[in-house]
């Protein structure tokens, strides 16, 4: 309780105006010069780590059980064959429920000293997003964190900074502009790829129609394109080049394909196929900086060691078990794993201790874990303890002697990235102040240095 | 730290300037903002000139006369044909079928503007438009709150609204004052959807929220952040008229929904009005909500922040839909709204932000503060109309498209300036939402294709007929169509008619959007029809240039396209008409 006046972020977060059906603010840009000078950082003494490029972001929706995934004790609601063992570092799995990723257990950094704001789904999940708490009058005025990375990190690669996979009405990039929203590739389809990136209507003829009709267009709109009666129609012609740079490149169409047989070892999932994505986007380095990944079906209310119940357990456990385990092996294996930090998790725990009447867990927001491995954060760590049952931090684990809490895992994100996270955006639709991350320039949320070491 | 976050409450409670979420640094970066409309005060005059076009109505007379007056340049009148597609896309969210093109473009009669406007206006499309817009503000949208039949119920009681120009007054009356089931009443979902989002809440949270939501939307301004904290210490160089408003003040005015009670039902939520209860500041210990803790002892009484009455009866949600739309901020927020969709920005911009104490000449603002009114009188006869024909919307979009300051071309005039648009000088170009592109590239093309939506017995031809962003749930080719083209999901994200590379990419590659240039299933699309018809090439480009662009091409154009002429006909004409789809004056209501 004592910290739940922290959660009072009111400021920074209050409504569009322009947002509202219709008024684009097509206008305003005439009349108002959007500068980066607005874009402030509060503390000068900030040191961003800087030792990630990208990071990779599984969001497990609906909030894992810490105790049946990072956090496991010993106690009688273990299924038998839960085969619990313990790895360097303190690092507990359960090498039934994720016998890939025991296999890097040495590459795994765990925070278990986590606490949620928040148990319900919606407000969870906002926070994962957004590292802010839900609002209703600023909701749709924050940006997602991938999209406040993209801003910050965009190089000159033809890949939208920003992809969002295998997730469904995410948030976006908001006031911050359609530069740095999600690129929402398909994972399905046996990686056959992002099939807006071709013109694939004429058989062998497709790309040289393309280039005839893009010509023409260009031809045709060229005095449009050079005197453009406002902003908003100038704007266009910077979002047609870079959307043709993408198409007909190799090394962008190659990020959303992958074999068969890589496609069948990832598990052939949602998150599978999404997790190949993110590697291949890693490893071409052609843009992407946040990789923003989301796994449903972690609310197991009931039944949730029946591997036969339609919301097992199991069924998301070992999806990401192979997903994830492969990843941190594929990057280790290509040299990418130093410089790309995966985080993974939920909006919060689920109840500790027995298993309920109903053979499940419900929401619970005192404990929850949070995974992270590679981009500078140290291999087989772990931070914080809860007692017994999973039920209470009893110890935090880290300089901030409290509870982690969201804003303090995105603090660590964009520290990790070379982002100060106490920087504040004033040029808002709302005219409120956006903060990277809220409190964080008062030094009220901070990065967890020890993931570093 | 209890120590200091007790310090912190009362420190907001107080209004103190050192909050530590908006320091005086923020502060004074949003301070920036307002030099706009500073600048557009201070903005070197030209010489007084007249301006050439007639007056139509007051809305040419007020604002020619100020055009005049600070030697502002106009635009040029705007031909028959940008007009036509521009009061097509504007009243019914489609653009003309190449007939209604023809036959405009021919008809000799001076009123065929007057006549066509009067058309549309009685249309069916018309309709669809404007429910469009007015369910996007009030967010029309099914989630775990609001059911299909209650989104259904409250899509129909909107529609209904729009389609028999029932008095704005009247009905966003009934929209506040309405109880019942959600299942069955259709306005009663306005509440459901403020209860969807927030799973866990106090109640006080749900009542503020209904307060900004309702000054905002109905009268013009935000009073969120008065819901938190005092305006002294915050607003001062912000917003003059509320500086000195208080966060008891928010809270009496929230006072008026605290008899409002909802009841979850298995068939949905119920909303019923108590004949006692009040706003107090207790809340659940473990869910204290979003905002800073209220004074648990403290009981407000319901009083209204703009002139302090007071609920004349026991009904207080009855007798605060009464105060509000009675109140004459009521119609100017209305008109200035109306206006700033046609126009592209408000009188007072931006529409939801007004600062009350910059807007009336009669009292103006100190120095070093600048009018946000740009057109006080012209505002007010705006306003007096609206009232004056019953609070009709049709009669305000009438009067405004009427005008010839609406009719004035985009293309900026000679000595034309950034800061000139708030003059209104010339059109502002705005990109076609998603649900207008969709359908745009169905029109143009002649490939029409119904969508059916669940509890609807007809299909619907065209996208901007969908009663919520979430449709059509059963055709994911549509949906993602219109996602990638900014419609927002109006929950998660709001609508976004900003370019981005997906859009484009989509714009350009897509399936849906590249086959109906070419080959489009049972139907002949345009460029088919156009190449078997016995047309010479050259009226085959203007009959395609027509049903997409609205307009004839010019004689370069011509000439290009007549180059470019490669292969079959119906192959040189599929393409020219992809890239006829993809331009920028096919791609912005000009």
């Amino acid at each position: 309780m004592q910290t739940d006046l922290l959660n009072c972020g009111w400021h920074g977060r209050h409504t569009r105006r322009h947002f509202l059906f219709g008024a684009a603010g097509a206008s305003a840009s005439l009349l108002m010069a959007h500068s980066d000078a607005e874009v402030t950082s509060a503390r000068n003494a900030v040191t961003p780590r800087g030792s990630a490029r990208a990071c990779i972001f599984i969001n497990l929706a609906g909030g894992p059980s810490h105790l049946d995934t990072f956090d496991p004790k010993d106690g009688p609601w273990n299924p038998p064959d839960a085969d619990i063992r313990d790895y360097s570092g303190g690092v507990r799995l359960s090498r039934y429920t994720f016998p890939t990723l025991s296999n890097v257990a040495g590459d795994l950094c765990v925070l278990r000293s986590v606490r949620s704001w928040e148990a319900a789904h919606e407000r969870g999940q906002y926070y994962v997003e957004t590292g802010h708490p839900l609002n209703p009058a600023f909701a749709n005025e924050v940006p997602h964190i991938g999209a406040v990375v993209a801003k910050e990190k965009a190089g000159s690669g033809k890949l939208p900074p920003f992809l969002g996979l295998n997730a469904n009405g995410m948030r976006g990039a908001s006031f911050l502009g359609g530069r740095y929203a999600p690129l929402q590739a398909p994972v399905w389809g046996e990686g056959q790829g992002l099939y807006t990136l071709k013109h694939e209507f004429y058989g062998a003829t497709s790309r040289q129609v393309f280039d005839e009709k893009f010509a023409l267009l260009e031809s045709l709109d060229a005095p449009l394109r050079q005197a453009p009666f406002n902003q908003a129609m100038a704007d266009y012609t910077d979002f047609y080049r870079q959307a043709r740079s993408m198409m007909y490149d190799d090394a962008v169409a190659s990020v959303f394909q992958f074999s068969r047989e890589d496609n069948r070892r990832y598990g052939n999932s949602g998150i599978g196929n999404s997790l190949l994505i993110a590697r291949n986007a890693v490893q071409k380095n052609n843009g992407a900086v946040f990789i923003w990944v989301s796994q449903p079906g972690w609310d197991t209310h009931d039944k949730m060691f029946d591997p036969a119940h339609y919301l097992s357990f199991y069924l998301a456990a070992w999806s990401l078990d192979r997903a994830l385990g492969n990843l941190i092996a594929d990057l280790k294996a290509s040299g990418h794993l130093g410089s790309t930090l995966i985080v993974t998790m939920g909006e919060f725990g689920r109840t500790p201790g027995a298993l309920n009447a109903r053979g499940g867990r419900d929401h619970y927001r005192d404990c929850m874990s949070v995974l992270m491995a590679g981009g500078g954060a140290r291999g087989g760590v772990t931070i914080g303890a809860t007692d017994a049952t999973g039920s209470q931090i009893t110890d935090t684990g880290w300089h901030g002697n409290r509870p982690i809490y969201p804003e303090d895992v995105a603090a660590t994100i964009y520290s990790a990235l070379g982002i100060d996270w106490t920087k504040s955006i004033a040029d808002t639709p709302s005219s409120r102040r956006f903060f990277y991350v809220e409190g964080a320039a008062e030094g009220q949320y901070e990065p967890v240095w020890e993931v570093f070491g | 730290m209890r120590l200091a976050t007790a310090f912190l409450a009362l420190g907001l409670w107080a209004g103190d300037a050192s909050c530590p979420r908006y320091p005086e640094a923020a502060r004074a970066a949003d301070v920036v903002r307002l030099a706009g409309q500073r600048e557009f005060a201070a903005m070197p005059k030209g010489r007084p000139a007249a301006i050439g076009l007639p007056r139509a109505n007051f809305v040419d007379e007020q604002l020619f006369a100020a055009m005049e007056r600070d030697g502002v340049p106009a635009a040029a009148l705007s031909s028959d044909a940008e007009f036509l597609r521009r009061v097509s896309l504007d009243l019914t969210g489609r653009i003309p079928q190449p007939a209604e093109v023809d036959a405009f473009l021919r008809d000799g009669r001076s009123d065929k503007r007057a006549r066509m406007i009067e058309s549309l206006l009685g249309s069916e499309g018309y309709t669809d438009r404007w429910t469009l817009y007015f369910g996007n503000r009030l967010r029309v949208t099914r989630n775990s709150r609001v059911t299909l039949a209650g989104r259904n119920l409250f899509h129909a009681w909107l529609r209904d609204a729009v389609r028999r120009d029932r008095p704005y007054k009247e009905w966003v009356s009934e929209l506040l004052t309405s109880s019942g089931s959600a299942a069955q009443n259709g306005p009663v979902n306005f509440f459901a959807r403020h209860i969807t989002g927030i799973e866990f809440y106090p109640r006080q949270d749900l009542w503020d929220n209904l307060t900004d939501f309702v000054t905002t939307q109905f009268l013009g301004f935000k009073t969120e952040c008065i819901s938190c904290h005092n305006g002294r210490g915050h607003l001062e160089r912000i917003n003059l008229f509320l500086t000195p408003r208080t966060r008891l003040q928010f809270w009496e005015t929230s006072a008026f929904w605290s008899r409002l009670s909802y009841v979850a039902t298995g068939s949905g939520d119920s909303f019923v009005d108590g004949e006692t209860g009040a706003y107090t500041g207790v809340t659940p210990p473990d869910e204290p909500g979003m905002r800073p803790l209220r004074h648990n002892a403290l009981v407000t009484s319901p009083r209204f922040l703009l002139n302090g009455e007071e609920p004349a009866g026991p009904d207080w949600r009855a007798e605060f839909a009464r105060i509000v739309t009675s109140n004459r901020q009521f119609a100017r927020a209305a008109v200035n709204y109306i206006w700033a969709e046609l126009f592209g920005s408000g009188i007072v911009d931006p529409p939801g932000g007004w600062d009350l104490a910059r807007v009336d000449p009669a009292t103006p603002p100190p120095a070093g503060w600048a009018m946000q009114n740009t057109h006080p009188e012209l505002l007010e006869r705006l306003a007096d109309h609206f009232i004056q024909n019953q609070y009709s919307v049709r009669s305000v979009i009438r009067l405004i498209v009427n005008s010839n300051a609406w009719q004035m071309s985009s293309r900026p005039p000679q000595g034309w300036k950034p800061g000139m648009e708030r003059y209104f000088a010339k059109h502002e170009p705005r990109r076609l939402y998603a649900e207008e592109l969709f359908d745009a590239a169905a029109i143009a093309t002649n490939t029409e294709t119904p969508v059916y939506v669940s509890g609807f017995s007809e299909p619907f031809l065209y996208t901007g007929q969908l009663p919520d962003p979430a449709e059509p749930f059963n055709d994911f080719r549509v949906r993602d169509g219109l996602r990638e083209l900014g419609r927002g999901d109006w929950l998660n994200q709001e609508r976004d008619s900003r370019p981005s590379v997906l859009g484009l990419l989509y714009q350009m590659n897509a399936w849906d959007m590249v086959v109906r240039s070419f080959e489009w299933g049972p139907v002949l699309t345009r460029a088919q029809s156009l190449a078997g018809s016995n047309l010479n090439d050259e009226e085959a480009v203007r009959q395609l240039y027509l049903a997409t662009l609205t307009r004839l091409p010019t004689a370069a154009e011509s000439a290009v396209v007549l180059q470019s002429r490669k292969g079959r006909r119906v192959e040189w004409l599929s393409r020219l008409q992809w890239a006829l789809l993809n331009k920028l004056d096919f791609i912005f209501n000009l």
